[in-house]
């Protein structure tokens, strides 16, 4: 689990005044050579690359920094970008370089030697485009790996997230001043605030307006009365057109009627749909998250439901079909789990439960040892419970098990002098105090 | 509902290099006598959990400013879950790790993993994460032969007659608080400034 920074600001203002100047060169014909002072310096420089990140996976600090947690070596850098029927590896000098060219992937740092990985992997990929939108440069694949030899970019050519989560970001919540990414950050910041200002402005003007009442009401309020006075000059001859004249201004009037909250009719269809597909997006990364299986919930039994099974007047204890000393591993797995899964749904369990603590009563439990040959102990907290397992693994018992039916359980319990037992298989685990246990497994049950 | 702290500064030196150690025992006995040996650094312990903050679990601010969290039992917590579906959830052991890994780690003592082990979920054991990647995995079966009781001293809840959220507090998106926390920081400079300037 890392967490890689994100959209950090980059400004390249060295090598971006030779780009320009590279291309000034290159559209200049009677410069006879070409420039050659670009590409060492393309070397040192750091670049924007868009990144490929799940909705779900980013986060963002209290310091107000983008972040993507998770695995992040296996997010995919988006460098490919098709233009005029060819396909180029895309990468920016700075970030508003990359802003200018309207895309909304978020982008991290790298290294020029990615282009490389990308020319070994993708054949069809004619060269690099630097800054796409704005100061563009091509550089074809030729000219790239001459200018590049092989062997000098070796100490270059780990792979890329490694060099970034290597190298200067921060690991900890920055300090001000202390480093130029986070003046850079401040100015962003500033930007943000700036701009929230501007909103604010604008949606106050707006209200304002909307308070006045929405113009095509107003024209259509109009509208309908100068149709009703025509009406009543001309009589009964212009009834069919001074007709549907009104219902059409009836009509848009009540479409453009503004809300006092500052909506009209159509304006809310839209916000509606809008809503819907907040919706499913959000539905969308909630699945994402159950796929990604990296969350789970811890929900704590409910301890009453199962005293409450247990006060409830005692039915006859059902006899179980088969000859009781047969119960098999799978089959006690089978009760064990489905309590546990009635449980967890909250549903009724009293059922699951009797059949549970019946078949348990018959079933031949392992009970690990310890090193010294005596029975195993389990705590929980400073309570300790004899374990039983269903069909345990080897790593669970290394020292060898002693096999108990439930009712020899009960026998050993007393003697150790626990509070209780704790059945355990699948991973899962369910405590019985000793109280329940007499109750169910003892001579009178 | 207990509400806890989240991100304070925890060191588990000694925990840490004891759980270091286990790497090297490959035999049961020996790793049940290092883990028997371990059961007072456990109990002395503060461990970190990685939560994931979601629309009902989030960042909330105690009024002494520190960041908190509201375990209500559905909390959900970063893991891995193996091929037989068992959970594994994370525990970081110090701070500087923590934080070098995840955005939000809710700060427990040790009973935490016992209300890990009270669940009705599939657990399989705990991964410990300590430095430079180092992952020790103590199954769940291991843990339960200990006698884990925490020490007094390591409470990190939330007292009672602290309030748990500031009152102002808004629904706002989770991805947003970090960026409001910026924009209030920056507007409180401002004024600052122009009291100054003043």
């Amino acid at each position: 689990m890392k967490r890689l920074f994100l959209n950090l600001t980059l400004t390249n203002p060295r090598l971006e005044k030779e780009i320009r100047e590279t291309i000034i060169a290159q559209s200049n014909r009677s410069q006879r050579r070409e420039r050659q002072d670009i590409y060492p310096l393309l070397e040192k420089s750091w670049l924007l690359a868009p990144i490929a990140v799940p909705q779900s996976q980013l986060r963002v600090l209290y310091s107000g920094y983008q972040v993507a947690i998770g695995q992040t070596a296996n997010y995919p850098l988006s460098l490919l970008l098709e233009k005029d029927g060819q396909t180029y590896v895309q990468l920016y000098s700075s970030t508003a370089k990359y802003e200018a060219s309207a895309q909304d992937l978020p982008t991290v740092w790298v290294r020029a030697s990615v282009i490389f990985d990308v020319l070994e992997q993708t054949p069809e990929v004619a060269g690099l485009l630097l800054n796409d939108g704005t100061d563009e440069l091509m550089v074809s694949r030729d000219e790239l790996q001459r200018q590049f030899p092989r062997h000098e970019l070796v100490r270059l050519r780990a792979p890329w997230y490694e060099r970034q989560l290597a190298t200067d970001f921060p690991k900890r919540l920055p300090v001000p001043g202390g480093n130029e990414a986070w003046q850079t950050r401040q100015k962003e910041t500033n930007q943000i605030s700036n701009a929230l200002e501007e909103l604010r402005a604008k949606t106050e003007k707006k209200a304002r307006r909307a308070a006045k009442g929405s113009s095509l009401h107003q024209l259509t309020v109009g509208l309908l009365v100068v149709a009703l006075i025509v009406l009543m000059r001309l009589g009964r001859h212009a009834l069919l057109p001074m007709g549907v004249l009104l219902f059409l201004a009836l009509a848009s009037a009540v479409y453009g009627y503004r809300h006092p909250r500052g909506r009209t009719l159509g304006r809310w269809l839209v916000y509606e749909k809008r809503g819907g597909l907040a919706k499913m997006l959000q539905l969308e990364d909630e699945l994402y998250r159950l796929s990604a299986k990296v969350t789970t919930t811890k929900p704590v039994p409910d301890q009453s439901e199962t005293r409450k099974s247990e006060t409830e007047p005692e039915q006859i204890t059902p006899v179980p079909d088969q000859h009781p000393e047969t119960v098999s591993d799978e089959e006690m797995t089978g009760f064990f789990t489905a309590y546990l899964a009635a449980r967890r749904e909250r549903k009724d369990v009293s059922q699951h439960y009797d059949d549970f603590l019946t078949v348990a009563r018959y079933y031949r439990f392992s009970i690990p040892k310890q090193v010294d040959g005596k029975l195993a102990i389990y705590y929980y907290a400073d309570q300790d419970y004899l374990p039983l397992y269903i069909a345990p693994t080897e790593a669970m018992a290394p020292f060898g098990t002693r096999q108990v039916t439930g009712q020899q359980a009960l026998a050993l319990v007393a003697q150790l002098d626990v509070v209780g037992v704790q059945i355990r298989a699948n991973n899962q685990r369910i405590m019985l105090p000793n109280d329940i246990l007499q109750k169910r497994w003892g001579e009178e049950a | 509902m207990t509400n806890y702290y989240v991100n304070l500064p925890v060191d588990n030196s000694r925990l840490t290099k004891r759980l270091r150690g286990l790497r090297h025992d490959t035999d049961a006995a020996s790793r049940s006598r290092r883990l028997q040996q371990m059961v007072i650094d456990f109990n002395r312990a503060l461990l970190l959990w990685p939560v994931i903050t979601d629309a009902n679990h989030q960042i909330g601010v105690s009024t002494t400013g520190q960041p908190i969290i509201a375990d209500d039992g559905s909390l959900p917590f970063s893991g891995r879950t193996d091929e037989t579906g068992a959970f594994f959830p994370t525990v970081f052991l110090s701070s500087e790790v923590g934080l070098a890994n995840w955005p939000d780690n809710l700060v427990s003592r040790i009973d935490m993993i016992q209300e890990f082990q009270r669940s009705d979920m599939m657990l399989g054991g705990f991964d410990f994460y300590l430095a430079d990647g180092v992952v020790v995995t103590v199954a769940e079966y291991e843990l339960a032969t200990l006698k884990l009781v925490p020490t007094d001293n390591t409470n990190t809840t939330v007292p009672e007659d602290e309030p748990q959220f500031s009152p102002d507090a808004m629904p706002v998106p989770a991805d947003d608080l970090g960026r409001l926390h910026v924009l209030q920081q920056l507007y409180d400079l401002e004024i600052e400034k122009q009291t100054l300037q003043a």
